[in-house]
């Protein structure tokens, strides 16, 4: 934890937008029992296969997460400087 | 052929086509990586920092590093697949020609085979005719045949043994064909064999290398939390929106996050305890908070965060201790420990020992990631103790170097309070700042970072004992320390929220006037002090810095005096309390003489904490209230001090008006 906050919201939002660049996982083609060679073949490409697609999976969701939790943020710190700035605006008492 | 099924079966198309796929699946996962590296510059520091960006940046860390693995998995999967492609085809390759060798062999072995069944009759229908014929010839070549016998002439004969002849190398030909042919079969046969083999071996070695190529998925990519991870963001964006104070912002994470949620900000933010160690929300804001929490909610926190709950006051002794526990076994299966926090672990064991059969003995706080490494050893039961003894260790006593002599010391403390009456003593060996060295005790750097943590501590005890105790309600705190802890707990003590009953200053290096102008600011209804004759470390450690002597007695004449106290002798009764011979707190086992010179360590049994000085059993009486038990009498130094302070602006007059010249 930083013991002092600061954000640049506008480096957030540049964050996001970089960040959801890479779209969604590229679809693969179709492998069919035999064709890679004997069962071993296929089991093992099965396992590798099974094991990434949930894995790449996690990597796009997190990344997609990660966005959307980027703009929030950049939301949520936007509405507070615009609570603040109306703070500040309403009236000389605040001085 | 024997192969009942194809021996290298696949299709080369196939294989080539899922090696792109996954080099493009490698080169696709890598972009993704470099860009979250690039958003991690992005939204890096100083562009965003707080705990909502630690915990964003804690899990954009993670998933890079998710996809990078990924890549180089992948990249592997694809290069393994590549080599399985060029095996398959050589191969298959060789394979096929086998095949075709063997097919054409078995052709040319069926017609060998009846070339040879053909030629064999041939060649045995002669091999009688010419037989035949010789024995006719041979029957009548001396008289004279049968009418109607035809008996063969010479040239005849030749004629049929040629035949036969030929017939013969006809047939020896066409069984050299055969054997040809069986030969071109066999060694078809054989490179078949070869080429099946050589596939099996390329197919393990494919199947082997996509199988280590299913490792290194990080499981906090894959979390079902992800879902909460906004939920997490938010609560902390919304905390930093709020809080202006360290302390008021970390409250506010206590009370708003989840346990779970509390360990992913800590795994994304290790400097979190540091954080709550140097910040410490307030006391009784804990305690009031804890309080309201389920039984389920303490356990789940404690698992989540030792070591935020083990070190924070406010929170019962028990339960801190259940979480410091935790930290220290976690500590002694960690490798990669320092050689300081390695000295500290290897002296826990005995520092947890009790002072008594049947005393608990609780970890109050477990910080071994400071540095210094950080603690304090209590015993006694400390939510239920009749009084609570903080013993604050001084120059050169912090738990890497002094974990034994200072825990030892409070033991010490225990027994004898216990001796002159208390019946369930509550002592804290308290290590918890950077305790300075023979050189850094006459600066002020240390002293300001431990006094705001060691006032949260009394305030907690307070805090913890008047929610949680058996019996709640005020309860006796009283702090002893000795040297550099004396100029500490006196800082510590004008901070505190709670009126501490007694304090008890053991040889100490002085008191810093500029944060403490005068006992009277201390938040403490009895303040005590003794310094032994011999002890001539203490008096230097003051008169160096310029810091205040509270004991004028041993104040050098140019040195600065501060009264108010209480003071005791610590130089024997000469008959059952020993004499305390030198400086630190415990004399060294087997040491019959004190140190040279400044005394700084004493003989065996004359340190100020060991048993049977008059000064452990001052202190002990002092601590606890037990006035009566006092061994010799108190005597109040302000009177004193002021009369050394007159005499000493007398001095520095004089030296003004040049009469020392």
């Amino acid at each position: 934890m930083s013991e002092k906050m600061s954000v640049h919201v506008d480096q957030l939002r540049e964050g996001a937008a970089a960040l959801s660049k890479n779209g969604a996982d590229p679809k693969g083609g179709r492998i069919g029992a035999g064709d890679l060679g004997s069962a071993r073949a296929d089991a093992a490409f099965e396992q590798f296969d099974s094991y990434w697609s949930a894995g790449r999976s996690a990597i796009v969701h997190t990344a997609d997460a990660l966005t959307t939790a980027l703009l929030s943020a950049a939301d949520t710190y936007s509405r507070r400087d615009g609570d603040d700035a109306k703070g500040f605006s309403g009236g000389s008492r605040a001085f | 052929m024997e192969f009942s099924t194809d021996p290298t079966p696949g299709h080369i198309d196939a294989v080539a086509g899922w090696m792109k796929e996954l080099r493009s699946r490698s080169e696709s996962l890598r972009l993704r990586a470099e860009s979250m590296d690039e958003v991690l510059g992005v939204v890096g520091v100083p562009f965003w920092s707080g705990l909502a960006a630690d915990a964003f940046r804690a899990r954009l860390r993670v998933t890079r590093d998710a996809a990078t693995a990924a890549s180089a998995r992948h990249g592997e999967a694809g290069d393994a697949t590549q080599a399985w492609a060029e095996s398959m085809f050589q191969t298959q390759f060789a394979a096929d020609n086998a095949l075709q060798y063997a097919e054409e062999a078995q052709h040319d072995l069926a017609v060998a085979q009846a070339a040879v069944t053909a030629l064999s009759g041939e060649h045995s229908g002669l091999l009688t005719a010419l037989t035949a014929l010789e024995r006719t010839y041979s029957r009548y070549a001396a008289e004279k045949p049968p009418a109607g016998t035809h008996v063969p002439t010479g040239l005849e004969l030749a004629a049929a043994r040629r035949l036969a002849e030929t017939a013969e190398d006809d047939l020896a030909r066409a069984r050299h064909q055969l054997e040809d042919a069986q030969e071109r079969l066999d060694r078809a046969r054989a490179d078949a064999r070869t080429a099946k083999e050589q596939y099996e071996s390329a197919e393990r070695a494919f199947a082997h290398k996509l199988e280590t190529a299913c490792a290194d998925l990080v499981e906090d990519a894959a979390t079902a939390q992800l879902q909460d991870l906004n939920s997490t963001l938010g609560k902390l964006t919304s905390i930093e929106k709020s809080a202006t104070r360290p302390d008021a912002a970390l409250m506010l994470l206590l009370r708003r996050v989840t346990p779970a949620e509390l360990k992913e900000v800590l795994a994304g933010s290790p400097d979190l305890l540091k954080q709550f160690w140097e910040h410490p929300p307030k006391p009784d804001a804990v305690a009031g908070w804890w309080n309201g929490l389920s039984a389920e909610a303490r356990t789940a926190l404690i698992k989540a965060a030792p070591g935020i709950i083990g070190n924070l006051p406010g929170i019962p002794y028990a339960d801190r201790n259940t979480a410091n526990r935790i930290s220290y076994q976690a500590a002694k299966k960690n490798p990669h420990l320092t050689p300081d926090q390695r000295k500290v672990l290897e002296k826990m064991g005995k520092a947890l020992t009790a002072p008594a059969k049947g005393v608990p003995v609780q970890l109050v706080a477990f910080n071994l990631f400071m540095a210094p490494p950080m603690l304090a050893v209590g015993y006694g039961d400390l939510d239920n103790c009749d009084s609570t003894a903080w013993c604050a260790a001084g120059m050169g006593f912090g738990a890497k170097d002094a974990l034994e002599d200072w825990t030892t010391s409070a033991k010490n403390l225990w027994n004898a309070q216990n001796g002159v009456g208390v019946q369930h003593p509550g002592v804290i060996a308290c290590m918890e700042y950077d305790n300075p060295d023979a050189v850094g005790v006459n600066f002020g750097d240390a002293v300001k970072g431990g006094a705001a943590r060691f006032a949260a501590e009394l305030d907690g005890t307070a805090a913890s004992r008047a929610v949680f105790g058996l019996h709640p309600g005020p309860t006796p705190i009283t702090v002893t320390a000795h040297s550099y802890g004396t100029t500490m707990a006196a800082i510590a003590l004008t901070k505190t929220h709670t009126k501490i009953d007694a304090f008890v200053m053991v040889g100490s290096a002085g008191i810093d006037t500029k944060l403490v102008p005068s006992l009277d600011a201390l938040h403490v209804k009895h303040v005590y002090t003794t310094a032994a004759t011999d002890d001539n470390l203490a008096p230097l450690g003051a008169s160096v810095s310029g810091r205040a002597e509270p004991n004028p007695a041993v104040a050098g004449a140019w040195d600065p005096a501060i009264g108010g106290a209480q003071s005791f002798s610590s130089d024997g009764d000469g008959k059952d309390l020993k004499r305390v011979d030198g400086h630190n707190p415990v004399g060294e086992e087997g040491k019959k003489e004190r140190d040279p010179f400044i005394h700084a360590g004493p003989s065996e049994g004359h340190g100020y904490y060991d048993p049977n000085t008059q000064s452990l059993r001052n202190i002990a009486a002092t601590t606890s209230g037990h006035l009566d038990k006092v061994n010799g009498t108190l005597t109040d130094t302000s009177a004193a001090a002021a009369k050394h302070n007159s005499n000493r602006e007398d001095l520095r007059r004089n030296e003004k008006s040049g009469q020392f010249n």
